[in-house]
């Protein structure tokens, strides 16, 4: 009666201790997260009206996320800013921020994909194009309104007729396999779309 | 049989302590900030919001809140006030925070009766000072000397200063002109219009003439009509009250125009980005701090920059503003308010706001440049010193302080929620 007890004990803790210290964590440089952009998609895109009504786009970021650890990750926060390229500059203007808060797991050894989708509206491109993007705006000589209808108007024809990058990316995860139990750790990404041919 | 019982023990004592560590573990603290990244204000937003995520981070990274981790909840509501409601309905109701890091004065004085209905502390980015007396307002706290204080400083310190003892103003002062004064605001926001009546009462306590305001739009690209009133008026003094953007605009077209007078400038007006964006005509205007510059040197400044590179190394930190430290006053403050609550045993709305209110000479901030901060059941009011900055061959900087308590020791009191 003592003995199988024992034993059943013994291999608790042992299968346990195994578990607990073997294969990559996710903090080590290969076990790490890596997220790349793989594509986005233009989920939704009203009919133009011009400025200052609104005309709504709604684009799907479609990530790949490659988790190469031996643990099961938790995503906790995913936020990336949206820039769209200004045709003939080669320059990106900033004009949104997506930030989603929803709780996944990714499974260790495993590549997911994983889709964020984020509304734009032109009259919230026109004040971004005002506010943070004046600068640039200024250097490269473009106007607000008809650079805001180009994006609007072309976005829905031919094969994405310019670049549209998820920049400044940073996804927050948690583990049980990193010390602490609990303990954030970061992935900063980036990606634009279509690539460059 | 003794060892069976050994071994009972064992397994009960593991499942305890397992449960205890998982317990500890997963206890959080959920926080609510609302930010403008996109919107009206982003221009000085989006640095800010940086600057609270980092901040958090690292306040994580200290053992939260006695242990407890903060679960931050940051979303971006383009400075529109029915996305700000809707999204501190679900901080309320759906994330269950116990505290909201708030952003605009619209935003935050339209919340103002349904967060001290719902007795949740609202610690806000926007310093009105409408919202620094607990009689009508009693859940809302600031980060920063108020609006209305600061600009009262702002005028004074270049009465002082400026118009005593520059050169510039020898003949007009010699003749025993009255300096004029003009405010360039958005007369449709409220951070815009918040100070103006506490600034027109001190410039004429100090005897100015006061023109008519000039309506500037936070998204202006041309003032020049603007301009060309106020030089109508022969002013001396502009008064501008809105965010880097739009006062860069202004200090452009003043310069272009010939306009000739001298520039104070509200707190989320000036930073490192105006004299980028004005040039040579951001040189020599005065603008209000509420703590270090991010270009300055500060006791905290390493942390600051340890956690800008850790948790955002896609920026530039040559990009990086003043929002950012304003950032990390806001969560430090909320901090230590938690930490006390927690202590007490009262980690919720009422706990907060008492927590706050034992705050006295409080020198958490000093680190970031921010003032000692106490607050009572009775003022709201984080500091009564200004904090002033210049732009000195092209670069902003820290250049003085006025107590407007110690200045006006038989004033201060009437002044609270001005």
């Amino acid at each position: 009666m003592r003995k199988p007890l024992l034993m059943l004990l013994i291999m608790i803790f042992g299968i346990s201790g195994v578990m607990g210290c073997a294969g990559l964590r996710p903090t080590d440089d290969a076990g790490k997260p890596k997220i790349t952009l793989e594509r986005v998609d233009l989920s939704r895109l009203g009919p133009w009206v011009e400025l200052p009504a609104p005309t709504v786009m709604g684009l799907g970021f479609v990530f790949n996320v490659d988790n190469p650890s031996s643990y099961p990750i938790k995503l906790e926060n995913f936020k990336f800013a949206v820039f769209f390229e200004a045709p003939g500059t080669k320059e990106f203007m900033v004009l949104s921020t997506a930030t989603v808060y929803d709780q996944i797991y990714f499974a260790p050894k495993t590549v997911s994909q994983y889709r964020v989708v984020e509304f734009l509206d032109s009259g919230g491109v026109m004040r971004a194009l005002l506010i943070p993007n004046r600068p640039a705006l200024q250097r490269l000589k473009l106007e607000v309104n008809p650079l805001t209808k180009e994006w609007f108007t072309k976005m829905g024809t031919g094969d994405f007729p310019f670049q549209i990058k998820a920049g400044e990316g940073m996804a927050v995860f948690s583990s049980e396999g990193v010390k602490g139990g609990k303990e954030d750790f970061f992935v900063p990404f980036e990606g634009t779309f279509p690539k460059k041919k | 049989m003794r060892i069976k019982m050994r071994i009972k023990m064992i397994i009960l004592m593991s499942f305890i302590l397992c449960f205890i560590a998982s317990w500890s573990i997963g206890q959080e603290v959920k926080v609510g900030a609302l930010q403008d990244t996109t919107g009206a204000t982003s221009d000085v937003g989006k640095d800010e919001a940086l600057g609270v995520r980092e901040a958090t981070q690292y306040y994580n990274d200290m053992g939260g809140i006695n242990g407890k981790r903060i679960r931050l909840f940051q979303y971006d509501y383009g400075y529109r006030i029915p996305e700000a409601i809707t999204t501190y309905k679900r901080f309320r109701d759906f994330d269950k925070v116990v505290m909201v890091l708030g952003w605009g004065t619209g935003d935050t004085e339209a919340l103002s009766p349904t967060i001290n209905a719902d007795k949740m502390p609202y610690l806000s980015s926007s310093f009105s000072a409408h919202i620094t007396d607990p009689k009508k307002t009693p859940y809302n706290f600031v980060y920063g000397t108020d609006y209305s204080t600061n600009a009262r400083g702002a005028v004074q310190y270049w009465f002082d200063e400026v118009w005593k003892k520059d050169p510039k103003w020898k003949e007009l002062r010699d003749k025993g002109a009255k300096p004029k004064f003009v405010c360039f605001i958005d007369t449709a926001i409220p951070y815009a219009t918040a100070p103006i009546k506490a600034i027109k009462d001190q410039a004429t306590i100090l005897g100015f003439e006061i023109g008519p305001d000039q309506h500037i739009p936070l998204t202006g690209l041309d003032m020049k009509s603007q301009v060309i009133a106020a030089k109508g008026f022969g002013v001396n003094l502009v008064w501008h009250g809105n965010t880097t953007m739009s006062v860069s605009a202004a200090l452009k077209d003043a310069m272009a125009l010939g306009l000739g007078a001298d520039h104070i400038i509200n707190n989320w007006g000036f930073d490192e980005n105006l004299p980028k964006l004005a040039g040579p005509a951001a040189e020599g205007a005065i603008g209000l701090l509420a703590c270090s510059l991010f270009i300055e040197e500060f006791p905290g400044k390493k942390k600051v920059l340890d956690y800008a590179k850790k948790l955002n190394p896609g920026i530039p930190l040559e990009n990086r503003l003043i929002r950012t430290v304003q950032g990390w006053l806001k969560v430090g403050m909320a901090v230590e308010a938690m930490k006390r609550a927690d202590k007490a045993g009262k980690l919720n709305g009422p706990g907060i706001k008492d927590a706050f209110e034992t705050f006295k000479d409080w020198p958490g901030l000093k680190e970031f440049g921010g003032q000692s901060v106490t607050l009572t059941p009775t003022d709201h009011r984080y500091s009564s010193i200004v904090k002033v900055g210049r732009v000195v061959k092209g670069k902003p900087q820290t250049v003085g302080e006025v107590d407007m308590r110690a200045k006006f020791p038989d004033r201060w009191a009437a002044w609270l929620g001005w």
